[in-house]
């Protein structure tokens, strides 16, 4: 049986041995990376999202306590933190176009030119492979997923993606458990309208079959 | 009627009932409710649907494995620590803050020999040329400034100078053109920042070197240019004018920049480049239109980066 992740960090703790600690980023990683990329919507940022995470845990670990969180609540919330950080980031650069321009061309050329080069870093897709590795499902699923408001966004993805309780999400978000409820119930009811129309023509397909 | 407002309290606790995170005694009443009432029991059905639908959604894989690398990013970072990263925002920031300053350098300072202390400026046309220091002073534009002249070039100087002439040459010119919206149109000359001198001893220096051929043109264009204002200046900024993102700078503003001050301008290398040198630059605008209640002007972070809209 796989130690606990609290175990991994005492022995991290006491040892400094690095393979606990690379242990529990490879338990991590891949979660991290996953909401961070569904909440932000942009592999490179879930990217680093991921990255500075591991960096933080590992910088704060002599200051987590067991009591008070567990310790997947306490990774994502720093996560979570990460991802706030990112959107308001986001936010104060709306408005920001990246000009590009060649002195010596001419005004054609320099119409041509990709003027957009924010939108271009920005790009949220999905490399290719992964986009195989999602079934059509998938795609509606995690389409529909980005169209909802961002606060309601991450209580979903906590709670029936990550599996975490009412009070963690609380915790991770910052926010009462009134409003982790609210943002789940609202979030279910918008997401079921969203996919609604895809559910509809499966039945239709399925029932002419 | 009852059963309307008894569905009401119940349908707020459904996902909850869901989810498992109701007391036994709510769990009892809902369970009781949902026996009754098609409605809530429908509702139930979605909930388990939508969460159906998203627990199927894969796990993505990132490209890179921080776990087999996570000793080598710590190294990274560790080395890392004595430059500031900045993020790409303020990156292009940077680059946009390089820009605003091109253009209160190129209305304020008229003798490439001088650095210009003052105060607020008012909003101008860019609609001016400085060539060659000889470029009469706008009025209204110095006449409450300072002008501390900066000692004439030595021949020593100069030699250095005609060094970084050449190196001017691969410097960058920026230019705002053309707003996505059309609106907006300006061209002008942006200086560089070099974001690796940092003092002002090697400011005063650079100053003194370029003190020769700077050329700076606001063609036609400028007169549709928004006013700009400064709202504050105790900026750190950087830029290399080639780019946004990760710009590491250690390069400090003086102290003396203050809220609607100029201060100490370090002239850069590319201010011996003209409009019509140079290679392919990137600009940051703003397009307020974009952001509604937005003023225009120049603000900075907590940080002292510029985010500028023009």
């Amino acid at each position: 049986m796989d130690p606990a992740d609290e175990a991994l960090v005492e022995k991290f703790r006491k040892t400094r041995d690095i393979s606990s600690f690379q242990t529990l980023v490879r338990r991590y990683q891949n979660r991290i990376y996953t909401a961070a990329f569904r909440i932000l919507d942009n592999s490179e940022e879930a990217e680093e999202v991921m990255q500075e995470t591991f960096v933080k845990v590992h910088q704060n670990l002599p200051k987590y306590r067991p009591q008070a969180a567990s310790f997947s609540s306490w990774v994502f919330k720093i996560a979570h933190n990460i991802c706030l950080d990112i959107l308001r980031a986001r936010h104060r650069r709306k408005g920001f176009h990246m000009l590009a321009f060649d002195p010596q061309a001419g005004e054609e050329e320099v119409s041509d030119l990709p003027l957009n080069v924010v939108g271009q870093i920005a790009d949220p897709s999905l490399d290719p492979s992964q986009q195989l590795d999602m079934s059509e499902q998938g795609l509606v699923v995690a389409q529909s997923l980005r169209a909802l408001p961002e606060n309601q966004r991450t209580v979903l993805i906590l709670h029936d993606i990550e599996g975490f309780s009412y009070q963690e999400i609380s915790d991770i978000v910052g926010a009462n458990l009134g409003t982790v409820r609210s943002r789940l119930h609202y979030g279910r009811i918008k997401l079921k309208e969203l996919l609604d129309p895809y559910f509809s023509q499966q039945n239709v397909s399925t029932a002419s079959r | 009627m009852s059963n309307s407002i008894s569905c009401e309290s119940i349908n707020a606790k459904l996902d909850a009932f869901h989810d498992n995170e109701l007391t036994p005694r709510e769990r009892v009443e809902v369970e009781a409710h949902i026996g009754a009432c098609a409605a809530c029991a429908r509702y139930l059905a979605d909930v388990a649907t939508v969460r159906r639908s998203l627990t199927s959604l894969p796990m993505l894989t990132p490209k890179v494995d921080v776990a087999a690398n996570f000793e080598q990013i710590l190294a990274d970072r560790t080395s890392k620590q004595t430059v500031v990263r900045m993020p790409i925002i303020w990156g292009s920031a940077g680059v946009a803050a390089a820009a605003a300053i091109a253009i209160f350098f190129g209305r304020g300072l008229v003798n490439p020999n001088t650095a210009v202390v003052g105060s607020a400026l008012a909003p101008h046309s860019v609609n001016s040329t400085i060539a060659s220091g000889e470029k009469e002073v706008p009025k209204g534009l110095i006449a409450d400034k300072k002008v501390t002249p900066l000692p004439a070039p030595t021949a020593e100087q100069k030699s250095e100078q005609m060094e970084s002439t050449e190196l001017a040459n691969n410097e960058k010119n920026s230019k705002l053109k053309e707003s996505p919206n059309g609106k907006l149109k300006v061209q002008e000359v942006a200086h560089n920042i070099d974001s690796e001198k940092s003092n002002s001893e090697k400011s005063n220096i650079d100053a003194t070197k370029n003190s020769e051929e700077q050329k700076l043109v606001a063609d036609n264009a400028a007169r549709q240019a928004p006013a700009i204002s400064t709202q504050t200046g105790s900026g750190r900024g950087s830029m290399d004018g080639s780019g946004s993102d990760e710009i590491a700078s250690n390069q400090q503003a003086p102290e003396n920049l203050g809220t609607g001050a100029i201060g100490q301008i370090n002239a850069a290398p590319s201010q011996n480049a003209s409009a019509g040198r140079g290679g392919r630059n990137l600009i940051a605008v703003y397009d307020a239109e974009q952001q509604n209640n937005e003023e225009l002007g120049i603000a900075t972070d907590e940080d002292g980066l510029y985010a500028i809209k023009l």
